[in-house]
């Protein structure tokens, strides 16, 4: 009996043990994160500053063929700068760090500033680019608005760059009583169905994908963001025709008294 | 872009990277600001007894003293409690603009910076501060 209760004992301190372990072990991760996005970013600032400088002619005139290195510069730092902030976001993704915030939002609100956003990249190339809200979503819905709009804001800029011709478009609807749907619809070139499994998984973009300046952490970062807020991504695609991804997310709507109640919180 | 008097701003930069002092002191300079450099937050605090900034322009991961303490030295010193000061850092993960705005900061710019909106943004932090202070303020910061 007695030796029974030392080993309970025992036990209980090796697992509180474990557990501090566990958690000294995830902040040093964090830190570690956040350690490095600042050491990365610090010499980038002098990069993109110094070429900025130099294409405004804060120092003095460049020839044609100096100013086309120096835009060819900029953007692959801004390039860099993408894959940074994408690496660190996976990686707090992995770390557990990723918070939800879910709080009252207006979907209307947020998928107005993603086409304003978007609209310039889309016209550049000639599409039409559309948004469709479906009238019986709830005006006031539950979720992160910030990491819901990250999702669409990848896939819609995805879809513009991978589509020549055509249309771009956004479906944003309910499914059933309990979920909602956002779907990027593009006439573009298409992934082959050998990729379509991977295309998920971290730089296991689709040939073209390099051609095309993508980090090829993108759609990564929209499957672990959809799982981390309790939803899932579909695809569906057909090279030559274009691709249709589909994000559903649990939907709670928020009632007025709710959402009143929520502001003042805020 | 917004008419603004940059030739009239006096500003103190504070970073312990030279390149990063460079670039933003040249596009100040090429609007017209006047600009005086410190590369650690001490050198920072000895110039103010001499200079009266506009704003400073503070890095906040430095050796020695930190951008945090050059802060709370700035507000907890009479002379220069009421300088709006802005955070340019590349601390810019979720939470740090949140935390550099509660600790009282006027401001935040995350690194990198974009040089082609730097003027911009800065004028704007400027005129949010001048609105939000009251009137009796206001006077006192324009007789200065």
């Amino acid at each position: 009996m007695q030796g029974q209760n030392v080993a309970l004992v025992k036990a209980n301190l090796e697992l509180a043990v474990a557990r501090r372990q566990a958690e000294e072990s995830t902040r040093l991760k964090s830190e570690f994160l956040a350690t490095m996005s600042h050491e990365l970013r610090t010499p980038l600032n002098a990069v993109i500053g110094y070429s900025q400088l130099q294409l405004a002619g804060m120092a003095g005139e460049l020839s044609a063929e100096q100013h086309t290195f120096q835009e060819r510069i900029l953007a692959n730092a801004q390039h860099l700068l993408q894959l940074i902030n994408e690496v660190l976001d996976l990686s707090k993704i992995e770390a557990g760090r990723l918070e939800i915030h879910e709080r009252p939002f207006a979907v209307r609100d947020m998928v107005a500033e993603i086409m304003t956003q978007n609209r310039v990249l889309a016209e550049a190339k000639g599409l039409s680019f559309e948004a469709h809200l479906d009238p019986d979503l709830p005006p006031q819905m539950m979720g992160d608005r910030g990491r819901i709009k990250q999702i669409i804001i990848n896939l819609v800029s995805n879809a513009i760059k991978f589509t020549d011709q055509g249309s771009v478009n956004l479906q944003v609807s309910s499914e059933e009583a309990r979920q909602w749907r956002i779907c990027v619809q593009d006439t573009g070139i298409g992934i082959p169905a050998h990729t379509q499994e991977t295309i998920f998984d971290e730089f296991r973009q689709a040939e073209e994908g390099h051609h095309r300046g993508g980090t090829g952490l993108g759609l990564a970062i929209v499957r672990k963001l959809a799982l981390a807020m309790g939803g899932s991504v579909h695809l569906k695609s057909e090279v030559g025709s274009g691709s249709v991804f589909t994000v559903t997310l649990p939907l709670v709507p928020v009632d007025d008294n709710v959402l009143v109640e929520g502001e003042h919180n805020v | 872009m917004k008419v603004r008097n940059v030739k009239d701003w006096v500003v103190l930069l504070v970073d312990d990277t030279p390149d990063n002092l460079i670039v933003a002191e040249t596009t100040l300079n090429y609007h017209g600001a006047a600009v005086y450099t410190a590369s650690s937050g001490s050198e920072a605090l000895r110039l103010l007894n001499d200079i009266q900034p506009t704003v400073i322009l503070l890095d906040i991961r430095m050796p020695g003293m930190d951008g945090w303490k050059v802060f709370e030295n700035l507000r907890a010193n009479p002379q220069t409690a009421s300088i709006p000061v802005i955070a340019v850092t590349a601390y810019a993960m979720d939470r740090d603009r949140d935390e550099v705005l509660a600790r009282g900061f006027d401001g935040y710019i995350a690194k990198p910076f974009d040089v082609m909106a730097f003027i911009d943004t800065i004028g704007d932090i400027l005129d949010e501060r001048v609105d939000c202070q009251p009137a009796d303020q206001q006077q006192g910061a324009q007789t200065l």
